[in-house]
């Protein structure tokens, strides 16, 4: 850095060519993987360690008694309160899948309303959407317990997917601001062919918009997934819990086992990883988009 | 959209009234298209405070709104004089450190990434791999690695002889272990500062160079404050956030609060009042309680809006 400093400003040497090699750059970016990848590491190699030795031995970067599959079979077959972990696999799937893709169609339908469509009630709604955003909601986690426990439908499914398939504003502001970018003639010139609103949406800004749909999805499908206190609340009869919740039970059941518990860790994050580093180029990029909306 | 507005003036009633059922036509189709996600939160999130606030008045031990007697303000002065509500305010401002730390090094990370990094790509995959993963596998995870006996650090402390440390037990040490978890969920602050650092003006960069003025001088002058509405943005979601944290809290306590009750952080307090002291305290409580905080988050968020108008440049 000094030798940086001490160039520039006796010899006036153009900035692009006084670049050092980035030793120092290259060892905090080591350091930064590091601190990611080496937790991922010790949960992957106590995962399959056996329990004798991870829960009676100081901690081995390698296990002494090499690598065995019985933390993965303890974790598939033990039940805990009657839910196994692939079933509560299944119940995420199912509950969060549908509702996440329900739930962004809905969001992109408002979203174009919002920024290609003039109507009365516009400015206030929108304004209204936005200021919701600034709500802290955990105002609402008792209530809404006992709000749906007052209507039924505690231990269903239910409270978890309707709120979603009504759509997100995060994701409505998201979409808004990607069909703004889209040209009001292409609209226009679609609405004088004699296509109506709906059939602008779904002939024209629908198929455009296609990327930017999955990469939405995708991003709320992981916090769905990830979702821990809404089920926790609302699913109370064991055979509903989704993975997160039956995670956490398993993880109180067996305390003292650790190679279970990591292996129950592996397990859940496995899916999500594998559909990140399948998606990456969308999420990174719906990710470093969202900045741009400044709340 | 409208071809038709040049020529109003030669219709005739019939078609000035058909005209006028268009336009309610296309209103009434497009405040259809826009209306769920307002529903929703009518229906999900002003219902449910509306909600809260009555029962904030009452008190009520049990699922069931009909047996909730009204007891005014009582529930507020019971909250404000618990002993453990300051505890959970300090809880959670102590974990509010998080957002300056988190973003110091996010903006450290993201500035070193915009150099020319070997595997600058996979880096950045790898960066946000821990935001993909669900709170309660990263808290059981770290969990192991501080545990007491076997845990990493405390293997590789005693091969170094210095004393155990007991993250999960010694008061003074459990919030460094819970910040050190937040730290290693810090993907989506690198990747937006990066873009943040991407969408920089370059020509100013190259201006202030030409000008003498050294790398560091540019990163503070002219870098940084073109960062600043990402770095607000940033600040303000992240404080939202991190003051209602609790499902960390939650999973990694044995004993439900912690070490001296350092885990409970105010919104893990909402819960634990509803449903871990239910006869004692309970929904009425909680609901008295889950104002107090809204009112505590919207306060901090005012101040924060104050402060960022003296540091957020808008150019």
């Amino acid at each position: 850095m000094k030798n940086d400093v001490f160039l520039n400003d006796a010899a006036f040497v153009p900035a692009k060519k006084k670049r050092n090699p980035l030793i120092g750059s290259h060892i905090i970016i080591l350091f930064a993987v590091l601190f990611v990848l080496l937790p991922t590491y010790i949960m992957l190699i106590t995962s399959f360690t056996s329990a004798i030795e991870a829960n009676n031995a100081a901690f081995r970067w390698w296990p002494e008694s090499g690598l065995t599959l019985s933390g993965y079979i303890k974790a598939f077959t033990r039940k805990t309160a009657g839910n196994s972990l692939l079933r509560s696999f299944g119940n995420t799937m199912w509950i969060y899948m549908p509702a996440t893709i329900v739930g962004v169609f809905v969001s992109s339908m408002a979203a174009f309303a919002f920024a290609k469509l003039d109507f009365y009630l516009k400015k206030p709604m929108f304004a209204i959407l936005l200021a919701s955003l600034t709500l802290p909601n955990c105002i609402g986690i008792i209530a809404s317990f006992l709000m749906f426990d007052a209507i039924g439908w505690i231990n269903t499914a239910l409270p978890l997917m309707i709120p979603r398939m009504l759509g997100s504003v995060g994701v409505v502001f998201f979409l808004r601001q990607y069909f703004m970018g889209i040209p009001d003639d292409l609209v226009g010139a679609a609405s004088i062919d004699g296509l109506g609103e709906i059939g602008v949406y779904f002939k024209i800004m629908l198929p455009i918009a296609v990327p930017a749909l999955i990469s939405q999805f995708i991003l709320n499908f992981i916090i769905g997934y990830n979702d821990y206190l809404p089920p926790l609340l609302y699913l109370q009869n064991a055979k509903m819990y989704t993975l997160q919740i039956s995670l956490a039970f398993f993880a109180e059941a067996y305390v003292q086992d650790w190679p279970l518990r990591m292996a129950g860790c592996v397990i859940s994050m496995v899916p999500l990883i594998v559909l990140y580093l399948i998606s990456q180029k969308y999420i990174l990029k719906g990710v470093a988009i969202s900045s741009g909306l400044k709340g | 959209m409208d071809c038709y507005g040049k020529y109003l003036h030669v219709r005739s009633d019939a078609e000035k009234k058909a005209r006028r059922r268009k336009i309610l036509r296309r209103n009434f189709i497009a405040t259809a298209m826009a209306s769920p996600p307002f529903i929703g939160f009518l229906l999900f999130t002003t219902l449910p405070m509306i909600i809260s606030l009555a029962i904030s008045f009452t008190e009520l031990h049990s699922y069931n709104l009909s047996l909730a007697k009204f007891t005014g303000f009582g529930n507020y002065v019971e909250v404000l004089r618990s002993d453990m509500l300051w505890t959970a305010v300090l809880n959670t401002l102590y974990y509010c450190l998080s957002v300056p730390l988190n973003l110091c090094l996010a903006l450290f990370i993201a500035n070193v990434l915009t150099r020319k990094i070997v595997c600058g790509k996979a880096v950045r995959v790898i960066l946000f791999i821990p935001q993909v993963c669900s709170s309660v596998a990263v808290t059981l995870m770290w969990q192991w690695i501080f545990e007491d006996n076997y845990g990493v650090i405390n293997t590789v402390l005693s091969a170094l002889n210095i004393p155990k440390i007991h993250f999960m037990t010694d008061k003074n040490w459990f919030m460094p272990a819970v910040l050190t978890i937040s730290l290693w969920q810090n993907g989506t602050n690198v990747v937006l500062l990066e873009a943040a650092f991407a969408n920089i003006n370059k020509s100013l960069q190259e201006a202030a160079r030409i000008d003498g003025a050294s790398e560091r001088r540019v990163f503070w002058s002219v870098t940084l404050p073109g960062l600043t509405p990402t770095v607000f943005y940033m600040v303000t979601m992240n404080l939202i956030t991190a003051l209602q944290e609790q499902t960390v809290m939650q999973i990694i306590t044995t004993n439900g609060v912690g070490p001296g009750y350092r885990a409970l952080t105010l919104v893990y307090y909402i819960y634990r009042m509803a449903f871990t002291y239910t006869s004692t305290m309970g929904m009425g409580m909680a609901c008295a309680l889950s104002w107090i905080v809204a009112l505590i988050i919207i306060i901090i968020m005012r101040i924060n809006f104050k402060l960022g108008q003296k540091w957020v440049c808008y150019d």
